[in-house]
């Protein structure tokens, strides 16, 4: 009974592990191998069978999947040579080498005749030519399936900047790196992740500015992930990061091909993954959730404003409600008394406390928002005028809200959207302080900021803090944190990540 | 056991219930408070103008005196409880009169609660009425969407224009009345008739002797006294004046004035210097036209304008002197810092001392402007 069971929970140990097989002598029965046992059932193989030209006439086959190959290569390379030319049985001498030293033109042709090495490539668009009598096949470099185009992200969209995005194959990904980052020091590491998926993840850095430590500890947990699928990088994000029950991330992610170079010239490390174009990099320290890679464009006086701006939003969009409630109910003394009346004339009558005013009208605008993201624009437009003429409006004049709160819940999401890399994160921190300030006051709200200020302080990206930089005021390290420096200025990379490589550019050079 | 601190704390905050949690509409604000005595009794009387907020889409304040009776001054404030249902929130208080007689009583025992209630604000201002309650300063009708309050700190931050009385905080009365050398003062309200609607009005001075009123300087002497004191004041003088033959009104505007309090030896007695500089504008000729661009005439009419603001100095201080016996000049404490070998003599029997201290009144006055005019408006046939 309990073998039946095991053998039904693991079906593939019932039978010899594909791992272990290799191909046989006969081309029939390397076919009725596929048919039945490899590919038992799946109806999108194609097994094409066809014979070299007369007079010795040779029995072959191509096996793909279709549509993930390029048939007009296929053609044309593999299949119109072999059947054009006549192959002698001395010519072969017991070797197809020959077949891939002269007769087929296709750019990548490996023999092989294990099927674990075999399967996998098939699976992955490339095809597999079997010639009988012989009991090894040549792996064809056929890949090729649609894809989207590059296109300009539509999650991180620019004024000024290049428009295009990366796109779901990484091999793309990886040459629109590459042809930004034109040295030979730029290096690829190619590895597999998810025993299902075999999801090809791509390590890129800059030989000589990346820490070999960050490197060696990044290697180390991509080896120690055990799972069966990564379809997106947020499976490896989330099982490599620091601090994992954190909100605050530890690893950063883009779709920008510009934003990887910026990153890997400033020794960080970027991690590909195949069927994504979301990318990640490590480390990922604070300062960078407020950087947008059009700082970098723009000149840096209107850029180092758009940073302050965005700090400051930070701040509305986490603290404006707990600091409202706050002195609304517990330190009336500090409001300047017009404003305390007009607060006073337009409480009176609602019928709610303040406390759940705030939270009903942060939680109202939190569904709006998450309702909003997913839908289709025409619905979209819908939503947002139910959203405004009735949360808005409506819901003052009948008096279920007070107009301050709407304004205050305004002022904190518009807030919330100059820093998009925060959306999720600010509406927690921003719960928490509401709720500590309903029991304290500002004195449970400075609680709050405090153990904020722990929290992060006490945080590391692979080793560096994650507050780097913040608390530093060498005008090397502020550069590029609450400002942004010309580049002229720019002399050293981050210190804390390019230690081995420091000088940016010669202060001599640019006099 | 380390692991539930946290918890701990967190269960203590949150089942301890709100620290001071009060919904801001249920709050009577305060915007000020006239204080009386109860006739025939110890009581205190409390005239409290409390906030009468309409709420919704055209939100409104209302004035809105609620009068309460009770054995001390605390007593009183918390009894508005009994006929308004709300408590009444003090920190926004910017105004509070107490009548001439408790005034003239002494007002210690006021100020103790108004200073030692955490809701009042040391910066309230301070006033004595000169009518017979402290109570009708608050029942006159202001207009809508104004508070007597109010009114009387509008009156007060824009008194530098208009110096006949001199403003007085909470703490800075306080400060004068324990800082020695020195004596206090305080404004006084008056009800006046405005187009048929009775409106209060600040003008004149009341003069303390340590807590207890003892005097009171009307508008004009008071003006005198703000250019007595070193603080700003700048206010208009008006000032009849005679030049060749011809006899009209001149006003200038004082646009800078600075006081200068000096102690020096004079024989054996100690000599109050005072020292006025004026920089002052003509602001209207009425009846004459003097051609100011003439240097002797130019001098003529400053000439005119310090003799006029020294002899009003002089007046005003001998009359303190003389009649209150208290200084509300502050030439004790200067005396104390510049000669302090004769402060120790002087400084038991000050207030005898006071009014024998000779006080030397010196005006300097430049005249730098003449508004839009440079010269006077020419008449030809």
């Amino acid at each position: 009974m309990r073998k039946i069971i095991k053998a039904l929970l693991n079906p593939r140990k019932a039978k010899l592990s594909p791992d272990k097989q290799v191909l046989r002598g006969s081309l029939d029965r390397n076919i009725s191998l596929f048919k039945k046992e490899i590919f038992a059932g799946d109806d999108t193989v194609v097994y094409r069978l066809f014979s070299t030209n007369n007079p010795n006439s040779l029995r072959c086959a191509v096996i793909f999947i279709d549509q993930m190959i390029d048939r007009e290569s296929l053609m044309k390379h593999v299949i119109r040579p072999l059947m054009k030319k006549s192959i002698d049985a001395t010519q072969l001498a017991g070797s197809i080498d020959y077949i891939v030293d002269s007769v087929i033109t296709i750019d990548g042709a490996n023999v092989e005749n294990s099927l674990g090495k075999i399967v996998p490539n098939i699976l992955q668009g490339e095809s597999l030519l079997l010639i009988d009598g012989y009991s090894t096949g040549v792996i064809l470099n056929t890949r090729g399936w649609a894809m989207r185009a590059v296109e300009e992200p539509q999650s991180e969209s620019v004024v000024r900047g290049p428009r295009e995005g990366f796109t779901e194959g990484i091999m793309l990904n990886l040459t629109l790196l590459r042809r930004k980052l034109k040295t030979p020091k730029l290096r690829f590491h190619l590895t597999k992740l998810g025993q299902q998926t075999k999801t090809t993840v791509a390590i890129a850095y800059i030989d000589g500015l990346a820490s070999p430590e960050i490197l060696k500890e990044l290697n180390r947990r991509l080896n120690n992930t055990q799972i069966d699928g990564v379809l997106e990088s947020g499976y490896i994000e989330e099982m490599i990061k620091d601090s994992p029950l954190s909100p605050f991330k530890t690893v950063g992610h883009t779709e920008r091909p510009d934003i990887i170079a910026g990153k890997l010239l400033e020794g960080r490390i970027a991690i590909f993954c195949d069927g994504t174009p979301f990318v990640l990099t490590v480390p990922f320290i604070f300062q960078e959730l407020f950087q947008a890679n059009e700082d970098y464009y723009k000149n840096f006086l209107l850029a180092s404003f758009d940073r302050i701006v965005r700090y400051m939003a930070f701040f509305i969009t986490t603290s404006t409600p707990a600091i409202y409630l706050s002195l609304i109910t517990y330190h009336q003394e500090m409001v300047p008394t017009p404003l305390l009346l007009s607060i006073s004339a337009a409480r009176d009558g609602v019928p709610f406390p303040t406390v759940f005013e705030v939270i009903a009208m942060g939680l109202v605008f939190e569904i709006l928002r998450e309702g909003g993201i997913r839908l289709p624009t025409p619905i979209g437009q819908a939503l947002s005028i139910v959203g405004a003429i009735v949360l808005g409006d409506a819901a003052a004049t009948a008096q279920l809200v007070s107009a301050p709160m709407i304004i205050v819940i305004a002022l904190t999401a518009i807030s919330s959207f100059a820093i998009p890399q925060m959306l999720g994160l600010t509406v927690i921190i921003r719960l928490i302080f509401v709720i500590i300030a309903s029991f304290l006051g500002l004195y449970g709200y400075i609680f709050a900021v405090i153990g904020l200020v722990l929290q992060l302080t006490s945080m590391r990206s692979f080793g560096i803090p994650y507050m780097a930089n913040m608390g530093s005021l060498h005008p090397q390290d502020v550069k590029d944190t609450m400002i942004r420096a010309p580049w002229w200025v720019m002399y050293w990379r981050p210190k804390f990540l390019a230690n081995r490589n420091m000088v940016r550019q010669r202060k001599e050079a640019n006099r | 056991m380390k692991r539930y601190i946290g918890f701990l704390c967190l269960l203590m905050v949150t089942t301890l219930g709100c620290w001071n949690y009060r919904e801001v509409e249920e709050l009577g604000i305060v915007s000020g408070v006239g204080i009386d005595k109860q006739e025939n009794t110890s009581n205190y009387q409390l005239a409290i103008e409390i906030v009468n907020i309409k709420g919704g889409q055209d939100g409104q304040i209302n004035h809105h005196p609620v009068i309460t009776q009770g054995q001390s001054m605390f007593d009183s404030a918390r009894n508005t409880i009994l006929r308004t249902g709300q408590r009444a929130y003090w920190a926004h208080a910017t105004a509070a009169v107490i009548s001439e007689d408790l005034a003239r009583d002494g007002i210690l025992s006021v100020l103790d609660w108004v200073s030692r209630d955490a809701e009042v604000r040391s910066d309230i201002w301070l006033f004595v009425s000169s009518e017979k309650d402290a109570k009708s300063i608050f029942l006159t009708e202001p207009d809508l969407n104004d508070l007597v309050s109010f009114k009387l700190a509008d009156m007060v931050s824009a008194h530098n224009s208009v110096p006949k009385f001199i403003p007085k905080e909470l703490w800075k009365f306080k400060q004068e009345l324990s800082a020695p050398g020195q004596s206090p003062t305080l404004p006084t309200i008056r009800i006046v008739e405005n187009n048929g609607q009775k409106v209060p009005e600040i003008w004149g001075t009341a003069v303390f002797r340590k807590d207890k009123m003892v005097g009171w300087l009307d508008g004009l002497e008071s003006f005198a006294l703000s250019y007595a004191l070193p603080k700003n004041a700048f206010g208009l003088i008006i000032l009849p004046t005679t030049i060749e033959g011809k006899s009209g009104v001149v006003s200038y505007e004082v646009f800078g004035k600075t006081t200068m309090h000096s102690a020096t030896f004079a024989g054996n007695r100690a000599l109050m210097n005072v020292q006025v500089d004026l920089q002052v504008g003509i602001a209207d000729l009425e009846g004459i036209t003097p051609d100011y661009r003439e240097t002797t005439i130019l001098r003529m009419l400053e000439e005119d304008v310090s003799s006029f603001i020294k002899q009003e100095i002089r007046q005003v201080i001998s009359r303190v002197q003389q009649e209150f016996k208290s200084d509300i000049f502050g030439f004790g404490g200067v005396i104390r810092q510049q000669l302090p070998h004769i402060w120790k003599d002087l400084e038991s029997d000050w207030s005898e001392e006071f009014t024998k201290l000779d006080v030397r009144v010196a005006v300097n006055t430049t005249i730098r402007a003449s508004g839009l005019l440079t010269a006077p408006i020419q008449m030809r046939d």
